[in-house]
């Protein structure tokens, strides 16, 4: 572990990494918000957020605090028309299991990693089907919900990618951010 | 803990009363809308690329489609001005008390929150342009929804095929009266009807006026018999390619008398 003060330059350069870092979460947020205009897509779109959620709740907690996740949940569900606190519970409840059984995941391989956020994603997706169904009071199919699950089984080995990357930029302590 | 029960209290207040948070999501959606259509425009231009250059295979016979559709209708243009000279004069004959022309106001879909749960869009349009809750729209070809909240420079459009959605319909041919419901599938169904009315496939539904929501006459889309035996409507409006929507704006009926009490 390194010592000593930091520089300016240093702390400016920590200061970007973790921006890095925030961008593309953010990209993700902006990719389960706007239209992209290809048929039946938006219908079965994935949710990169989740996506997001899951592998920084497991490799850097600290990104991703319950706080950040209830806002951008909330955030979901004004732009969506959802419900208000639908996701918002979801993602805080999501964030706070994966942080607390993190060590299951740590030092895996990505397989692992993979059936992990498959069984994730889709106990997420179907509680929202279900709560969903609760607020309105009728059963809506459940086909979108899958093809939503399925797609996300598809784009998650990107995202990942797309996260590791970033991730491996960041400091390894992240107490130097102090 | 305390984020989750803020959280679940949300969740009941908006399933006990879904008004309660109207202008918080206005506000919010004001907030947000002018980053999603600034990130949103480069990807629907991509998206609208790529598709136009990997359909030039399609584009002959689409000329060719469209050149035969265009001869068709100026045909039938003679034949509607004809009728449009006639049902003037007939109408001064009567003193028919005419509808006002509507006013309309273009916006672009900025975030298509059509997800599994929601059939709703977010359009660049406010109360800026006199875009308000309640006003119906349309896309090129019929009727899409009508706004359900508006900020001051963006506004959600709530879709036909909504679960939430429920427009009075009447079938033009034969003026039965119907409810279009929306399921959150493609199509929504036509419920109401009454039993004696006798539908076949094909026939034109448009809007009836009644509740005052939407302006009677505004095309919807054609009945359809599924397999479970339910009257679907195919939707004229095709949200997959459209970029663009008309909002009708509240109008003054001019045939309407002030009243003392506003």
């Amino acid at each position: 572990m390194s010592t000593g003060i930091l520089t300016f330059s240093k702390k400016l350069e920590i200061f970007a990494r973790f921006c890095g870092a925030y961008c593309l979460i953010a990209v993700f947020l902006m990719l389960d918000m706007i239209s992209f205009n290809v048929p039946y897509f938006n219908e079965i779109r994935p949710s990169f957020i989740v996506m997001a959620l899951f592998y920084w709740s497991i490799y850097r907690p600290s990104m991703v605090p319950p706080w950040l996740a209830f806002l951008w949940g909330l955030l979901i569900d004004i732009v969506s028309g959802l419900p208000l606190g639908l996701n918002a519970l979801l993602y805080v409840i999501l964030a706070r299991i994966i942080q607390n059984q993190r060590k299951i995941f740590m030092g895996q391989i990505f397989l692992s990693i993979y059936i992990g956020y498959v069984l994730v994603s889709a106990g997420v997706a179907t509680l929202e089907w279900v709560i969903f169904c609760l607020v309105e009071f009728e059963i809506v199919s459940y086909k979108p919900v899958l093809g939503s699950i399925l797609l996300g089984f598809a784009f998650f080995p990107l995202a990942f990618l797309l996260m590791n990357v970033t991730h491996k930029i960041l400091p390894h302590d992240a107490s130097m951010m102090k | 803990m305390v984020l989750g029960g803020i959280a679940c209290a949300l969740l009941l207040a908006s399933a006990l009363s879904p008004d309660l948070f109207t202008n918080t999501r206005s506000k919010a959606m004001n907030t947000v809308s002018p980053l999603i259509a600034a990130v949103s425009y480069p990807v629907q231009e991509a998206v609208g690329y790529v598709r136009n250059v990997s359909g030039l295979s399609d584009i002959q016979a689409r000329n060719a489609a469209l050149e035969q559709e265009n001869a068709r209708l100026r045909e039938w243009y003679q034949s509607a001005m004809v009728l449009q000279n006639r049902n003037a004069a007939l109408e001064k004959l009567l003193n028919v008390k005419v509808e006002p022309a509507y006013k309309f106001v273009t916006a672009r879909i900025i975030a298509d929150a059509g997800n599994a749960f929601v059939k709703s869009l977010l359009v660049k349009a406010g109360t800026n342009e006199g875009v308000y809750k309640g006003n119906p729209v349309l896309s090129g070809d019929g009727l899409i929804g009508r706004v359900v909240g508006t900020g001051s420079n963006a506004s959600r459009i709530l879709l036909l095929n909504d679960v939430n959605s429920r427009v009075p319909v009447i079938l033009e041919e034969n003026d039965h009266h119907a409810v279009l419901a929306g399921q959150n599938k493609t199509r929504p169904v036509l419920e109401h009807l009454s039993k004696d009315a006798k539908i076949r496939d094909g026939m034109r539904v448009v809007t009836s006026g009644f509740g005052g929501m939407f302006p009677p006459g505004l095309p919807v889309g054609k009945v359809a018999l599924n397999d479970m035996g339910q009257y679907e409507v195919v939707l004229f409006s095709d949200l997959k390619t459209t970029q663009y929507v008309r909002v009708i704006l509240a109008h003054q009926d001019p045939n309407l008398i002030k009243g003392d009490i506003e």
